[in-house]
């Protein structure tokens, strides 16, 4: 067993060690990057997912159009009086 | 299957069920797999709704079996004519795309979605775009869109290619079936589509997503694309994908066949009238069915033709000809004319696996009337095909023709042979005659005034 082991042992109790050790192997490992099968359609999937939000606001926008412009117009013509 | 039943050799891809024909009938059997997901579409009114909207074919419930092999079979009403995504101008393609995407739209607010979203599914009846593949629809378990990749490949491209660089290339779905791949698309498409943020974002951006996807290492398990998508996030795909495909014009290109009738000069009035009378008068005597307009141009005669049919199928090779004559129909409800754009030279061939999943033209039935007007000099002349083989191919696709024989003495063959070698020492009115009578009889011949053209009404032997 290494020097830093030993001290991190001594340091901390088993429980604590372990919740460090986890934190470290997690942070160090999640920098590279998870390879995964991808089928012919699944970057299409993910294009998808990653344009949710996008396309969420879009349609609900086209959805209450109407609402937001009167309330812009509301808005406007108000500040000018 | 029984002996009696033929499967639709087309009708394989979808594990659900299968298209079989049965005593000249068309039946489509749901498979054990699906037959709850059927159930569950039919009870929640989706079919109702999007026949009611001619979206969908109407189909009849004909058995349901238990026992070692449960499965359901239903009878879809029949199309008259079949026809192909590569077979469409600009205007029907984009009237597919947005049909698709209609249903689409009626599907998720029900719960379900399209398994499917390739051009092969719509069929033209009646002059509208309809839905033909009834178990197409799936439980959406809000997921993204299965079939997203399937559509920007099939619709959006294609499309895109057209209205940005040529209508002539949809025939590239002759070669890519499945839809034109995103990268070759996006490859094609010009820089100025970069601009267009419909365009920017299903294809440019989407197909950098799938090469970049595709460089990754796959020998790890599966990804689980199972989360979330919502209802709105669907609804927006659908919304920003219908933008897309409106943002999209056709060109404006005008051929000279575009204007031909309008500006040829090379029929008086007097000759144009009795030409039109002719064909109506045959037309209105012999009823035929199923009319072949071949050559339409802008579907002048296919009009008069289909006031006494029950269907003309007008065929020419110029883009903005059928674009021409398909808004018009459009514009004027004639639903019983079908343009299509095609190559008589190079007619559409029989594709897909066995070359039996896409029929060739020859494959879709023939016609009850063939209309060969100002057509045999195009074919003779710049095609260098022999009047023998035109007589093969006529009698080959129908019963009866009106034919119209234009002479070396007219105008327009001395502008075909004004820059080329008169090599077609055989094409006169004797070979012309002989030729024809080995497959048809000619039951009537009348010169057109003030011209050197002759028409010819015939029935096959």
């Amino acid at each position: 067993m290494n020097l830093l082991g030993k001290l991190i042992r001594i340091a901390l109790s088993r429980s604590q060690e372990e919740l460090v050790v986890s934190l470290f192997l997690g942070f160090f490992l999640s920098i590279f990057p998870a390879s995964a099968y991808i089928g012919p359609s699944t970057a299409s999937m993910i294009w998808q997912l990653m344009l949710a939000v996008l396309l969420a606001a879009g349609y609900m926008a086209h959805l209450y159009w109407w609402r937001i412009k009167g309330a812009i117009k509301k808005k406007l013509s108000g500040s000018h009086e | 299957m029984l002996a009696s039943e033929q499967r639709v050799m087309g009708s394989y891809k979808d594990p659900s069920g299968y298209v079989f024909q049965k005593d000249g009938q068309l039946y489509r059997r749901i498979n054990e797999s699906y037959l709850d997901t059927y159930d569950l579409v039919r009870d929640s009114g989706l079919f109702q709704e999007l026949m009611q909207e001619k979206l969908l074919i109407e189909h009849e419930e004909i058995s349901v079996e238990d026992g070692d092999d449960p499965h359901a079979i239903i009878r879809p009403r029949m199309i008259q004519f079949i026809t192909y995504p590569y077979e469409w101008c600009f205007s029907q393609l984009k009237d597919a795309a947005l049909a698709i995407l209609a249903i689409q739209h009626k599907a998720i607010s029900k719960g379900f979605t399209l398994k499917d979203a390739h051009g092969f599914n719509i069929q033209f009846d009646r002059g509208l775009p309809i839905l033909i593949d009834t178990i197409s629809f799936d439980r959406w378990d809000h997921a993204p869109w299965v079939a997203y990749r399937q559509f920007c490949e099939s619709f959006l491209i294609p499309l895109a290619l057209m209205g940005y660089r040529s209508q002539h290339l949809n025939t590239l779905l002759t070669r890519f079936l499945n839809g034109i791949p995103l990268e070759i698309g996006s490859g094609l498409l010009p820089l100025r589509t970069r601009f267009s943020i419909p365009l920017l974002m299903h294809v440019h951006l989407h197909a950098r997503k799938a090469k970049e996807d595709s460089k990754t290492d796959n020998t790890s398990p599966a990804f689980n694309s199972s989360r979330s998508f919502s209802k709105n996030s669907m609804l927006g795909l659908c919304m920003s994908l219908e933008n897309a495909i409106r943002s999209i014009k056709p060109p404006e290109t005008e051929s000279v066949w575009d204007v031909y009738y309008q500006e040829s000069c090379f029929y008086s009035q007097e000759a144009f009238n009795f030409k039109r009378q002719f064909i109506a008068s045959i037309a209105q005597e012999q009823r035929p069915s199923v009319v072949w307009d071949l050559g339409c141009n802008t579907g002048e005669f296919s009009v008069l033709a289909a006031k006494h049919s029950d269907l003309v199928v007008a065929i020419d090779n110029d883009a903005a000809c059928i674009e021409r004559l398909y808004k018009y129909c459009r514009k004027e409800q004639i639903v019983n004319i079908l343009p299509l754009q095609m190559d008589l030279v190079n007619p559409s061939a029989a594709l897909g696996w066995e070359l039996q999943e896409r029929l060739s033209l020859f494959e879709r039935g023939g016609c009850d009337l063939a209309l060969a007007l100002a057509l045999i000099h195009h074919l003779c002349i710049s095609a260098n095909i022999p009047i023998e083989y035109m007589a093969r191919f006529l009698g080959r696709v129908s019963k009866r023709l009106i034919i119209e024989f234009i002479p070396k003495e007219d105008p327009q063959v001395n502008a075909l042979l004004s820059s080329r070698k008169d090599i077609f020492a055989n094409y006169n009115h004797e070979t012309f005659e002989s030729e024809f009578k080995q497959y048809f009889r000619i039951i009537r011949k009348d010169h057109l005034v003030d011209s050197h053209r002759t028409l010819y009404y015939m029935e096959r032997y």
